[in-house]
């Protein structure tokens, strides 16, 4: 087992709102150790992007974190629980951008219309960086090649608009990146992009992760690059962790019902011909839940009187493979 | 871009000839002419009205010529700088509109500037505390700001400065510098008379800046950008500025050209309420006595600052927005 960079115990993300509580983010836990690449998987509305922003603390309003801890062990050897850090104060501005990075779903959107991609990159190395302005634009410089831009002087000076989607996703990596963070959260980067496009980016990602030498925390709710990319993954469904392995034992050997269900409606591993095998019905809004299991109302194998009556624990059904589901409750529950 | 700007401002021109043509034919478009009104006045104070030196006066301003023509030997004057004379005040109209034009565009600055400093940090403030005590005060005052007509809160405040102070607010100068030449105690005399018209004529204007400002803000707020720019560290305040604030003043800015002749000419009953000597009174009395050439420059004057004003501001728009100016 590497060091622990992040770890996240039983994190509460819950939105007030006048129809009631939405419990975006109700009790997840996991960990990243420094270099490893961990994979968030679920549906939209699954409470992966709101779990990311946490840990950032960019949850918006009416959002607030309500319980649990995000320990990050940062560059100078202290730990701090992000959870409880001021969101607006100091020590996590300093941590945003530097320590930990985010890059977004949508590229073209996650940019600024009315500034060139070089002001927004030597923007986030000015803060973190250097006072420099020349040296900030000389690094900024050196990202935008890295990243694999053509004519990096030249894009230095491009607007946003200017460039593709994809061109984009890779300013936006290096805006991210040029800090040298030793966390990346990467919220679904390549869902908004072509195919092609989509693997030039993951590949691109991984070899600046390995020059870099940082960790990622890879959020998606597609499969084939959870595969390619991770180490670890947890799957979450209704705000919490449902299964939690290393990538080839999930693969290999899925336990719970929903994890089993998004590989049998993915054509490539479905065994059935003709038809997808989709999960029938749709995510439920966490609007004050009952105490259940939250895919119990989707789930095939739902057993009446126990999926409905409590909620079950993750437990560690074999080595480092966790379920929270009644089925696998035979096993030891981890507290 | 320079292509662009020499479009723009070619079509500037085509435009501006065009509205001089309409101008005239508006100005035409009531029955009679100055003449038939003057002939009225005449008559109604018990003068004999004679024929002879009304056929004289007609042919002497050319109001017996075909519209078409009329307009040439008006238009072709203009070109020279000529703007005819007010039958009205047996005057130049260039000399009327000269000792006006500096008082309304003071007033109508000033106003503007105003409306801006007060409404754009209100509307940033509603938007980024939305639904917070200070969002729901400039709700209410804006939307009583928008609904109440002009004259009536003109009217309202000229009665409470007489009332709590003594102070006779109507006029930009007190009586006694009104025809002084200008002196230090004159220019303090109209810096007490400013506040009232300001007031009046911007707070609709504030009221609509300040709804906007709120709007488009609230749009950007939303947007990735925003989020992904607090990701990077950057400190709340200067966040908002340098992100949603600056791609949120777009809207703000692209208005500005039609905002100015807006104040001028919307500031008219105003005006009229107010005792103002700006542009849109003389307008009003110049449209009533069928003044023709004073009206017409007056309704030409008022179109040419909306095309100029749109004209720059999207070429101020076309710095603000890069998405624009690479199109």
């Amino acid at each position: 087992m590497g060091a622990t960079l992040l770890e996240v115990n039983g994190l509460k993300t819950y939105f007030h709102l006048e129809e009631g509580v939405l419990k975006a983010v109700d009790g997840v836990s996991f960990r990243i150790e420094r270099g490893k690449v961990l994979g968030i998987i679920g549906e939209s509305g699954c409470g992966k992007s709101v779990t990311a922003r946490s840990i950032l603390g960019l949850v918006a309003r009416p959002g607030k974190i309500v319980g649990g801890e995000i320990l990050f062990h940062r560059a100078d050897g202290s730990v701090v629980d992000l959870a409880r850090l001021d969101p607006q104060g100091d020590e996590i501005r300093d941590i945003r951008g530097k320590e930990i990075s985010m890059i977004f779903q949508e590229p073209r959107r996650s940019l600024s219309p009315v500034h060139t991609i070089g002001e927004q990159i030597t923007e986030a190395l000015l803060l973190h960086r250097t006072q420099d302005h020349k040296e900030a634009r000389e690094i900024a410089i050196d990202m935008l090649r890295r990243v694999g831009m053509s004519n990096p002087e030249v894009r230095f000076h491009s607007y946003p608009h200017q460039l593709s989607g994809g061109m984009c996703q890779r300013a936006m990596i290096a805006m991210a990146l040029c800090c040298r963070p030793a966390l990346l959260i990467a919220d679904e980067p390549t869902t908004a992009l072509d195919v092609t496009v989509q693997a030039q980016i993951i590949d691109l990602m991984l070899e600046l992760k390995e020059q870099i030498g940082m960790a990622m925390l890879y959020i998606t709710h597609d499969l084939g690059v959870i595969s390619e990319v991770a180490d670890e993954v947890a799957v979450m469904y209704l705000g919490r962790v449902v299964e939690y392995a290393k990538t080839e034992r999930l693969f290999e050997n899925p336990l719970h019902p929903y994890t089993i269900g998004l590989f049998n409606s993915l054509p490539a591993f479905s065994s059935a011909k003709g038809r997808l095998q989709a999960i029938p019905g749709n995510v439920p809004i966490p609007i004050d839940p009952p105490p259940a299991c939250g895919f119990a109302t989707r789930c095939s194998k739902a057993m009446a009187g126990v999926c409905d009556a409590a909620v079950p624990e993750l437990v560690e059904v074999e080595e480092e493979h966790y379920v929270r589901c009644f089925l696998h409750h035979e096993e030891r529950a981890v507290s | 871009m320079s292509r662009y700007v020499a479009r723009r401002f070619l079509y500037m021109i085509f435009t501006m000839a065009i509205m001089s043509v309409v101008a005239f034919i508006i100005i035409q478009l009531p029955p009679g002419d100055y003449l038939t009104s003057y002939i009225m006045q005449l008559q109604t104070s018990g003068q004999t009205v004679d024929a002879a030196q009304i056929e004289m006066l007609r042919r002497q301003y050319g109001l017996d010529l075909p519209l078409h023509e009329q307009y040439l030997l008006w238009i072709s004057k203009i070109v020279r700088g000529n703007f005819g004379i007010s039958f009205d005040y047996n005057r130049p109209v260039l000399e009327l509109l000269a000792q006006r034009i500096p008082i309304t565009v003071l007033i109508s600055s000033l106003t503007l500037l105003v409306t801006y400093v007060i409404a754009i940090p209100i509307g940033v403030y509603s938007a980024v505390r939305q639904y917070s005590i200070v969002d729901y005060v400039g709700t209410v005052i804006s939307f009583i700001g928008l609904a109440t007509p002009n004259f009536l809160i003109a009217l309202i405040l000229m009665y409470a400065c007489q009332r709590l102070f003594g102070f006779n607010a109507s006029g930009l100068f007190s009586p006694e510098y009104a025809n002084a030449p200008w002196s230090l105690a004159k220019f303090i005399d109209m810096l007490k008379h400013l506040p009232i018209p300001v007031i009046v004529i911007g707070l609709s204007g504030t009221a609509s800046v300040m709804r906007v400002m709120r709007a488009s803000l609230l749009d950007e707020l939303k947007l990735e950008y925003v989020e992904a720019a607090r990701a990077k560290g950057l400190k709340e305040l200067a966040l908002l500025l340098r992100y949603p604030v600056r791609v949120a003043l777009n809207p703000i800015v692209s208005t500005i050209g039609w905002v100015l002749p807006g104040i001028l000419s919307g500031a008219t009953v105003t005006a009229i309420v107010l005792d103002l000597p700006t542009v849109g009174a003389l307008m009003y009395r110049a449209l009533l006595s069928q003044d023709m050439y004073v009206a017409a420059t007056c309704v030409m004057f008022l179109t040419f600052l909306t095309v100029i004003g749109t004209f720059l501001s999207d070429l101020l728009l076309m710095w603000v927005d890069p998405r624009i100016r690479y199109e």
